[in-house]
Parts: C-alpha cells; structure tokens; sequence
C-alpha cells in the first residue's frame, strides 16, 4: 500500500466518521424532544361514524421545557386529520382535530384502532432526523344505526340572500 | 448410435418449438381469463386505490376505500378478478388522456369500466349505453327499497349532460358529485380587512369591485389557477363556472328546444347553428368583453408567467382561484400566517348585465355535476357477455350508498351521486351555504377538441393584441359552427328543419 492510497483511505475514513459523528448527533438531539398527548387514554376514542370529531392537544418539550415554533408533522393510520402540520406555540402546544373513518361491515371496513403518529419537522440540525412519538385512539363502532346526514336535506333557514 | 443421438436432438429441438409456439399463442387464447376468472380491468381515475395500504411519513398519502370494495366484491362474486389499470396519465390533459384511450382501444387492452368526464368522448362511439341494466325490473340486487338500479340515484343527475349523451342515452354511472362546485376562490381574510372589503363576493360585479381595491391597497387582486397558462384563456374556469352559466342560463327558452327544461348537447349544437350563441347579438359580445376585461385588466399583466404560490404564502395575494380539492393542503399550510376562507364562484348578475337573470340561491349544493362517473367501454365488451355482465355486477356494487359513503368520507371532498350517502366533515362547512340555482344551459367552447383549441388561439391572440376584436369576434361564429358541424357529423344527428343561419 503506497503513501498516496493510506492518505486517501484516510480521508474517506474521517469524512465518514464525520457523517456518522453528525448522525449520532442528531439523533441525540432528537432524543431530547418529547411529545405529551394532553389528552387522558380514557378519552382518546371515538366512533367510527365518519363524522365524531376528537378534538387533540399535544405539548412538545425539549429537556422538560416547552418548545415554540417548531413544525410538527401529522399523520394517522386510518381516517382524517384536517390539518397534517401544525405549529407549537408559546405553550409548545399544538391543537388538531381527527375524524374517524366510517365503519360500513366487518368485509369492507374492520374495526381498527387508529395510529396518529406526530414528527417534528424543526429539530434536526443535519440530517433530518425527527423527533417522532405515535399514540393510539380507539374507535368504537356506533350502537345506533347511523344517521345518514345526507347532503340534499341541508336547510339553512332565512337568510338574507345579500350576505 | 449416431443416428439415434440425432433423433434425440431433432425431436428435442421440435418440442422446444411446439412450447415456444404455445407459449406465444396463450395470451391470446381467452386472455381475458386467468385461471378460470373473469379479468375485469377497472380504471377509477383519481379515486384508484393506492399500492400502499398503510401511510408512513415519507408516503402519507394512501387512498384504500376502492381497494376494500374491490375485494369485497370479489368474495361475493369469486368468478370475478379485479385489475386496476395504472398506466393511465391520471393528471394528464384532455388530448392525452384521448390518446391514451385510442392505443389502448386498439391494442384491445381498454379497461372495461373508465373514467373519461362522463361523456367527453361521446362522439367516438366508445360508450356502451346503460339505461337497459339502469332500468331492468329487479336490477337492484341489494336494498329492498329500491327495485330499478337507477331508483339508487339522485334524480337530476340524469339530466346531466355528463352523464347523458346527445341520443338521451345514459353512458356514463355517477358515483361522486362535486361539493356544490368543483372549484372556487381562496381569500386573505387580512387583505380584505385592509381593503374595506365586508363580505365575500357574491356576484361578478361584487368580485370586480373587491379584486380592484385589493389590488388599490397594494395585493394582487386576482390570481388564476397555477396550471393555466395563455394557451388555455378561453375555456379556463371563468368561463366555463362564471360565464358560461350566467349568459346561456338566461337563453334557456330559446336553447330548451323540447321544453323538457334541460339543454342537450344536440339543442347546444343547435342553438350555435342558428345562431343563438351568435357574437352579432349583443349578450354574446358582452360575453366575450367581460372575459377580455378579466384577462387584461383584472389580472395582473404577464400574469402566467408569476409564481402565484410563494405570493400567497407571503399573504400579497387577495384572492386565488383554486381547485376545491387544494383544502386539506391549505388547512395544514404552516407557512401562511393569515386566515384565508373559500367562497363559491359568483355569477354575472343584474347589478352588472341586462342580458342574465337574477340569481337565485339554494340551501346547500345545487344539482351539483359528477365527479367521479365511470363508463363501461364498448371496446372490452362488446361479443363478450360475460364480461359485460361481471362490470354491470362491479359497478351496482360500488354505488351501493355504504360503498360510495365510504368513498366520500375518505375523499374528503366530494358528495355522494347516490342518495343516503354521508360525507366528510372536512367539507361540512362548505357545503352548509346559499349556492347559485343553476340550469344546465352551457355556452358552447367549440364542441370539440379541434375547435376548443381554435377558439383558446383565438382569444388569446385578441387578448394579446395580435388581432382586433372584431377580428375575434368574426372568427368565432366560423369556428363555433364548424365544431357544432363536426359535432353532428361524428354523431351522425340529422339536422332538417332547423333554422341554419351561420
């Protein structure tokens, strides 16, 4: 091995101990973050009716302390969340609100619970390693026959037809 | 023992080619069959179920309801396969989706149950008609309130010309409807504040008015759609959602020829020829001034070539016309830091033009359009009756009201075609508003692509200033009739007696 081929597996080496130390790093930056789901397990359910909104807080700390301004990326497994991104603010809360799927027959729509996972878009500092937590909701299937609010029988009521 | 080892070869080498021979003629050999199944290819569109099942951070975006059907379906009906037909350019243009289904009807591979705009391609004859399986005694295999498949349906809808072909024939079946309008304006509620503004506009003249005093105190009044360009000025949204219904609603009496209260596509035809629709009428050229006036003044000069996006996100734009189907992007938009609402698209109306008629407004959608309609192709069934039966079969089965509730709900933003359906509730406060009671009367925009296209080149050289108004205005007339001509000459409608004048 000559002089030329040690310097330069030495230079790929420190370039990949560096990318790897970066790694480390951000994933020590993202272990620092916590979510916290203000909403008791006993009320994180909802029914499967396609329309029961639940209405979700979710504080996000960095060492115990709130964290403001970060963006906070929504998803869930199943069923809908108006907003997928959302903002912490002063309290490093986040508020959002998910509507469940619509339980139509055990063949077409099972009964599942439903995961919504949050990611914190804002504290990688390198390599896009998010802060991420995930907490489950549990969806009921209705024990009435469900009311179709079918949408040709809206009626608003007088209004003035200049507003 | 030579002459044995070239018996061997040769007799090897002969059933090497009987199974190349055979393998080259099973595909064509009941290809439509797959270990006994009937291989039903489906083209949803947009509504095509997603390959993944489950979001994850990098692919959120999943769509399942149609799969879940689908496989439903397939367990009550095992002779049946389901194949989804994912080679289609879904965000494709008119003339690209036209080709993609001329390869594919002529390769023999057309899906046998598409999308196409409900009856777009009428004139090609691809459609197979529906109103014997719409209407058979007892073709409602599932609820018992229902006896005919077409009692599941919403009435009006089969007054749709989207849905009905220039015979009456019904061609295409609606699962989804609009949510009362497919598109509409994204406001800055800041910027109308700033500029005085009280209430959204509910009337062209209204949303003139808003657009230049936002544009006084410093916004871009108007913004168009990202994706339309000047190649598309002519038969871009305000015309179709704004002008079109404002000035040929009040010619209604004159285009219902059969007075059944609707306008076919034949009376449109019709109507041009005689010169209705003609530009030596008044109405037509305020027609034609109003959509000048918007492109020229209203907008902002070299408007399509301005990235409206990073406008709206730094809150310069007043207002932005955008398609429905943008709102759950909007609501999780976190670089905006104003609050934005959507207001429906506000017709022409007495306070501005003699030539339309008040308007009138509804609780709620009125007789929305189709969203989402399927068409069974004549191409994948026509001498195949089993076929024909197992996509008569799949499609009674997705507009069952609990399959196409799941479908809405999952959407998110449209409305079910059959009755009894729900919705999603992300649209729930739209659709709870007054929106414009509107017939079915449409200003003819060539009547097909050739002309469209003519008329778009048209309108933008006036628009641009290659030619003079009444250079546009004498080239429409001609190019309006030739596309009626063409029309009614593709669809073989005989024309005597009618009252030709251009």
């Amino acid at each position: 091995m000559t002089k030329k081929h040690i310097i330069q597996i030495s230079v790929l080496g420190a370039v990949l101990l560096l990318i790897a130390a970066c790694a480390i790093f951000d994933f020590a930056v993202s272990r620092q973050y916590a979510f916290e789901v203000l909403l008791s397990e006993e009320k994180r359910m909802t029914v499967a009716d396609g329309k029961s909104a639940l209405r979700i807080k979710v504080r996000l700390t960095k060492g115990g302390k709130a964290v403001e301004g970060h963006n906070i990326y929504l998803f869930a497994s199943n069923g809908s969340l108006p907003a997928s991104r959302c903002v912490t603010d002063e309290e490093g809360c986040i508020s959002f609100y998910y509507y469940p799927y619509l339980y139509v027959n055990d063949k077409v729509t099972p009964l599942e619970d439903v995961t919504i996972t949050m990611q914190d878009e804002s504290n990688s500092k390198v390599f896009m390693i998010s802060a991420r937590s995930s907490f489950t909701v549990r969806i009921l299937k209705s024990d009435e026959t469900q009311d179709i609010d079918d949408w040709q029988s809206i009626t608003l009521g007088e209004r003035n037809e200049e507003e | 023992m030579k002459s044995k080892t070239l018996i061997v070869k040769k007799a090897l080498v002969a059933a090497m080619v009987l199974c190349i021979a055979a393998l080259s003629i099973i595909p064509f050999v009941g290809n439509a069959f797959a270990g006994g199944k009937i291989r039903l290819v489906v083209d949803l569109h947009g509504y095509m179920p997603s390959t993944s099942r489950t979001p994850t951070a990098e692919d959120p975006e999943v769509f399942n309801s149609t799969y879940y059907i689908a496989q439903s379906f397939m367990e009550e009906n095992p002779d049946v396969e389901i194949v989804w037909a994912r080679t289609k350019p879904v965000g494709g243009m008119d003339s690209e989706v036209a080709q993609w289904f001329t390869t594919q009807i002529a390769g023999g591979t057309v899906p046998a149950i598409t999308f196409s705009w409900g009856t777009r391609y009428q004139d090609r004859n691809w459609y197979l008609p529906l109103d014997e399986y719409l209407d058979e005694e007892n073709s409602w295999p599932y609820e018992k309130e229902y006896t005919t498949w077409r009692e599941v349906f919403r009435d009006y809808l089969w007054d749709c010309n989207a849905v009905i072909d220039a015979f009456g024939r019904t061609v295409a079946i609606p699962v989804t409807v609009y949510p009362g309008a497919s598109t509409g304006y994204f406001y800055n509620k800041t910027a109308f504040k700033k500029a005085g503004i009280d209430s959204v506009p509910r009337t062209w003249g209204a949303f003139k008015d808003a657009a230049y005093k936002l544009k006084e105190n410093g916004y871009v009044g108007v913004a168009p759609w990202l994706y339309f360009d000047t190649t598309t000025t002519f038969d871009a949204w305000v015309f179709q959602s704004i002008l079109s219904p404002s000035y040929a609603g009040a010619l209604m009496d004159r285009i219902d020829y059969d007075g059944d209260g609707n306008m076919s596509a034949t009376e449109q035809a019709r109507a041009c020829l005689e010169g209705v629709f003609s530009t030596k009428n008044d109405y037509a050229v305020e027609l034609f001034e109003t959509l000048y006036d918007y492109y020229k003044n209203m907008l902002e000069p070299g408007w399509a070539s301005i990235d409206y996006n990073a406008q709206w996100l730094n809150g310069t734009v007043g207002i932005r016309e955008e398609g429905l189907w943008a709102l759950p992007a909007e609501n999780s938009n976190v670089v905006r830091n104003y609050d934005f609402g959507v207001f429906v698209a506000p017709l022409v109306s007495r306070d501005t033009s003699a030539f339309v008629r008040e308007i009138e407004y509804s609780d709620g959608p009125f007789r929305p359009g189709p969203d989402l309609s399927l068409n069974i192709m004549r191409a994948a069934v026509e001498n195949d009756p089993e076929m024909l039966d197992a996509a008569v079969r799949f499609l009674k089965f997705l507009t069952k009201p609990e399959n196409v509730s799941l479908i809405c709900v999952e959407n998110g933003g449209v409305l079910g075609a059959v009755k009894n359906t729900a919705h999603s509730q992300l649209i729930d406060e739209f659709i709870h508003q007054k929106f414009p009671k509107l017939n079915n009367a449409a200003w003819p925009a060539g009547f097909v692509d050739e002309y469209g296209d003519r008329l778009n080149r048209a309108f933008e050289n006036w628009v641009n200033g290659t030619i003079s108004k009444q250079s546009f205005l004498s080239q429409v007339d001609v190019i309006q009739a030739a596309g009626a001509r063409a029309f009614l000459d593709n669809m073989g409608i005989d024309t005597a007696g009618w009252n030709v004048r251009i």
